[in-house]
């Protein structure tokens, strides 16, 4: 999409403007306050719906509706109004936009509203205007800020939402598989103190029922269906409730505590080895990356080969230097990895020993009250069994916990104590099961032994089940955010990737003088995304660390070109570049210039500077024509800026002429040439005679450009005779002859111009005394431009410690000497 | 014509993923309906990723 006409009504500092742009570059450059940013927040809304200036950090309190109109406007919003003449997919199509809807974009002719918003989305994203301020923000932000601002450029938020919200879904589908592990394990050993097997499977459950199924007469059966361990009985004992644990179950409770007892030690050893390993991971955070870090050595050593060149930012390193750090890097990972894992073992072992724990306590409690056995009451029994409760639960988020100081106060050796497990449980439950008496009929037994079996083997099922569901919960959140991870950082890589490229090809052509080996560093780590360059082939450093404020600016330029390039994928072809080369010198300008002409022929610049000599070179290196330089001269409140399309010099001079003001002609000629002399002396690398004033004139630049042209015609002739290309010869003489008659007559009257300016003798020259000097002057300035493209000659040289010249050419190449 | 948006092609890299995996068999298709849905419900995710293998997925 491109502007072919602009018009603007009372929008910011603008009451009317209208230009034919016809899809070409435009300048539009004047003194501070004249009304030339009313422009560029015109096109901005325009194109996108709103004004990037009254949006973003620091304009809170700033709105469209009552600060984009013309300050006379407010009350009259209908008034205010942006309508353009674009070309999109070669069809010319009149958009209008009203700050009184700024949603509403009316399209003529309307089938063609879906083909224009179909393009203005991709404006939404505001990536057509670059100014001063985006340039600090891309260059000086913090990773974590920068990757803030490409994340909107990019449209990634809902991307980040969603990362998150599958972070959370991993975390807690990883506790709850914790949390059903532990209930399983304890579902499990409930069957196994009941029945008193070594291995609780169905199969030797099984085993279990028809050897109790076999006490009562009854058949074997073929599978364990709860429904069946009592039926088709001849021995039962319907209707008479059983004691609430059986014998069996409580020696093996008994005989579990013991058990416990016995391995307090290798417990408490795992809860130390647990601490350490938290120690560890939190004095170093990065552990916690470490599966991110894993992957990008892996892919770094894939990459790397044998040639010792990082595959990220193409530096080489010293031979075998590079593969060795990144596969030391990779080990460490390997550490992260470890510790993470073992965090995970101790912490699932101490809380399923702990549940099982706590499942004895209950048991021995409840086996007590059942044999009257003598122990503690209840009251005594909660804190013991708040704190098994509270070590369970912060083995669901070890980490977390730690890091926040929440770990149980009392350790696990408080959990084994024998004045309670032993004295309190253990030694009066036994007592008491000793002086019990002879066990119920074995009858009897079994078919209370079936009766507790129906529920605890229902209990077992579900909680294997429930572990099972929860298993695969926790590994498809995992995968699931393993590849999303992996898909959002593969894409990004990719657009960073492309960035990057396009980002170190722009610089360097702006660069390419002073920083040859330039190259550039994008690496997306976690959420933030560092940008380092290389300083000098010194290293990598943040961009604004050491690079001066005119490298600064050039690199933002180049990061935003890179960026829109991805992102409007060439179809908004309007940029708009608001004073962005202020601490740029002359001399990069003109790469800059370079790099707008070569780099991005098919876009259209709309450019506003208060440089006046910026806005110059941009017509002398033929970014933009003459008649697309806009000149704003002032403003004011009620008619907002004067502006005028900047005339061609000479008919400039021709208007004063016609005015008999010659004084004013000749002025303007006289600076004119000494400007334009400047710049050829510049191109044609021309020898000026050194002055300590530093103050050149006319007549120091012109002999020396004249001298300089002489000598490339020279050289061309020489070159063309080596060559034996008669013509090019031929017509560079005849270049040459025609060179010399101009320059002869303009020496003559270069008197008139001094004459003029210095001694005020301009009260004696009249029109026709003028026109000759113009004329010749005129003639002298056509000898340094191209008749096709306008541009000035320049002097192009060859790369190398001792470049040397090469070709003479202008814009377009139709001059082309080679020297 | 149309250039997919970054997070098109985000969900793109990761549907090739999943669709890979046997993990998600049966219920891929509503999973990526779900992530690609503009209001993504944490729930219906968890809920969706819950469910056994040999369950009907609903759709």
């Amino acid at each position: 999409m491109k502007i072919l006409e602009l018009d603007i009504r009372n929008i910011r500092g603008i009451k009317t403007f209208h230009h034919v742009l016809e899809g070409r570059n435009i300048v539009v450059f004047g003194p501070n306050g004249t009304g030339k940013s009313a422009i560029v927040d015109a096109v901005d809304f325009l194109l996108s719906g709103d004004i990037s200036r009254l949006s973003g950090k620091g304009s809170g309190c700033l709105h469209l509706g009552e600060h984009g109109c013309h300050v006379d406007s407010r009350d009259n919003l209908k008034d205010t109004i942006v309508s353009a003449k674009v070309e999109v997919d070669g069809r010319e199509i009149h958009i209008e936009r009203s700050i009184n809807k700024p949603s509403s974009l009316k399209v003529s002719p309307k089938g063609d509203k879906a083909l224009v918003e179909s393009y203005l989305s991709i404006a939404e994203l505001g990536q057509h205007v670059l100014s001063r301020r985006e340039i600090v923000k891309y260059i000086t932000a913090e990773g974590s800020q920068r990757a803030k601002d490409i994340q909107n450029l990019l449209d990634l938020n809902e991307i980040e939402k969603l990362r998150e919200t599958l972070v959370s879904i991993k975390n807690s589908a990883e506790n709850n598989f914790k949390y059903k592990e532990t209930s399983f394990e304890v579902a499990k050993k409930k069957v196994d103190d009941l029945l008193s097997l070594p291995d609780v499977t169905a199969q030797s459950c099984l085993l279990k029922v028809n050897d109790l199924r076999l006490i009562l007469k009854g058949d074997p059966l073929t599978e364990m269906d709860v429904k069946k361990f009592k039926e088709g009985l001849p021995v039962n004992f319907a209707g008479i409730t059983g004691a609430v644990l059986t014998k069996d179950e409580i020696e093996n409770n008994i005989k579990d505590v013991k058990e416990f007892l016995g391995k307090a030690a290798e417990v408490e050893k795992k809860e130390e080895e647990l601490k350490s390993l938290l120690d560890e991971v939190l004095k170093d955070l990065k552990l916690k990356q470490y599966s991110i870090y894993k992957k990008l050595f892996e892919v770094g050593i894939s990459l790397v080969g044998d040639s010792s060149i990082c595959p990220l930012c193409g530096r080489a390193w010293e031979d075998g230097d590079f593969k060795a750090y990144l596969e030391g890097r990779q080990k460490e990972t390997e550490v992260g990895k470890d510790k993470q894992e073992k965090i995970d073992d101790a912490s699932v072992y101490i809380k399923t020993q702990v549940e099982l724990l706590k499942n004895n306590v209950n048991n021995l409690f409840k086996a007590a009250e059942q044999l009257k056995a003598e122990t503690i009451s209840a009251e005594e029994l909660k804190p013991y069994l708040e704190l098994l409760n509270s070590w369970s639960a912060t083995m669901l988020k070890p980490l977390d916990l730690y890091e926040q100081k929440k770990f149980p106060v009392s350790g696990l050796k408080d959990v084994f104590k024998k004045e309670i497990l032993l004295e309190k449980f253990v030694v009066p439950v036994e007592g008491a099961l000793n002086t019990v008496g002879e066990k119920p009929s074995k009858e009897l037994e079994a078919w209370d032994t079936l009766s507790k079996l129906e529920i605890l083997w229902k209990d077992f099922v579900d909680a294997s089940e429930n572990r099972d569901l929860a298993e695969l919960l926790k590994k498809r959140a995992e995968a699931c955010l393993d590849y999303f991870e992996k898909g959002r950082n593969s894409v990004l890589e990719d657009i960073y990737d492309k960035v990057k490229s396009k980002f170190d090809k722009y610089y360097k052509a702006i660069h390419e003088d002073d920083e040859k080996g330039f190259a550039s560093k994008f690496s997306h780590v976690g959420p933030a995304l560092n940008f380092e360059v290389d300083f000098y082939g010194r290293g990598m450093f943040p961009p604004h660390a050491l690079h001066s404020e005119g490298h600064q600016d050039s690199m933002g330029l180049c990061l935003f070109f890179a960026l829109n390039e991805y992102l409007t994928e060439d179809r908004i072809k309007v940029i708009i570049l608001d004073d962005v080369v202020m601490s740029i010198d002359r001399n990069h300008r003109k790469s800059v210039c370079g790099l707008l002409k070569n780099f991005f022929p098919n876009k259209q610049f709309i450019i506003t500077t208060h440089d006046t000599a910026w806005a110059k070179q941009l017509k002398s290196e033929a970014v933009v024509s003459n008649k697309h330089m806009i000149h704003f001269l002032n403003w004011n409140i009620d008619v907002g800026p004067t502006y005028r399309l900047e005339q061609d010099l000479w008919q400039k001079i021709e208007e004063d002429l016609d005015k008999d003001d010659v004084p004013s002609g000749a002025h303007k000629l006289r600076r004119n040439a000494e400007c334009f002399f400047e710049d050829i002396c510049d191109l044609l690398n021309a020898k000026v005679p050194y002055k300590g004033t530093h103050q050149w004139e006319l007549g120091d630049f012109a002999p020396a450009a004249v001298s300089a042209y002489k000598e490339c015609i020279k050289g061309a002739k020489a070159n063309f005779n080596k060559l034996n290309q008669q013509d090019k010869v031929n017509e560079l003489t005849e270049l040459e002859k025609k060179a010399s008659e101009v320059i002869e007559k303009s020496k003559v009257e270069q008197w008139a111009i001094n004459e003029s300016v210095h001694y005020n003798r301009w009260t004696d020259l009249g029109k026709k005394d003028f026109e000759p000097v113009v004329a010749t002057f005129r003639n002298l300035f056509a000898l340094f431009s191209c008749s096709s493209c306008g541009q000035t000659i320049s002097i192009t040289y060859s790369k190398g410690e001792r470049p040397k010249k090469t070709v003479v050419s202008c814009g377009c190449g139709n001059i082309c000497w080679n020297v | 014509m149309i250039q997919k948006t970054v997070p098109d092609l985000i969900y793109d890299k990761f549907e090739e993923f999943v669709c890979k995996d046997s993990l998600f068999s049966g219920i891929s298709d509503d999973l990526l309906k779900n992530v690609r849905a503009k209001k993504k419900s944490e729930r219906d995710i968890t809920n969706l990723l819950s469910k056994g293998k040999d369950e009907d997925s609903g759709t």
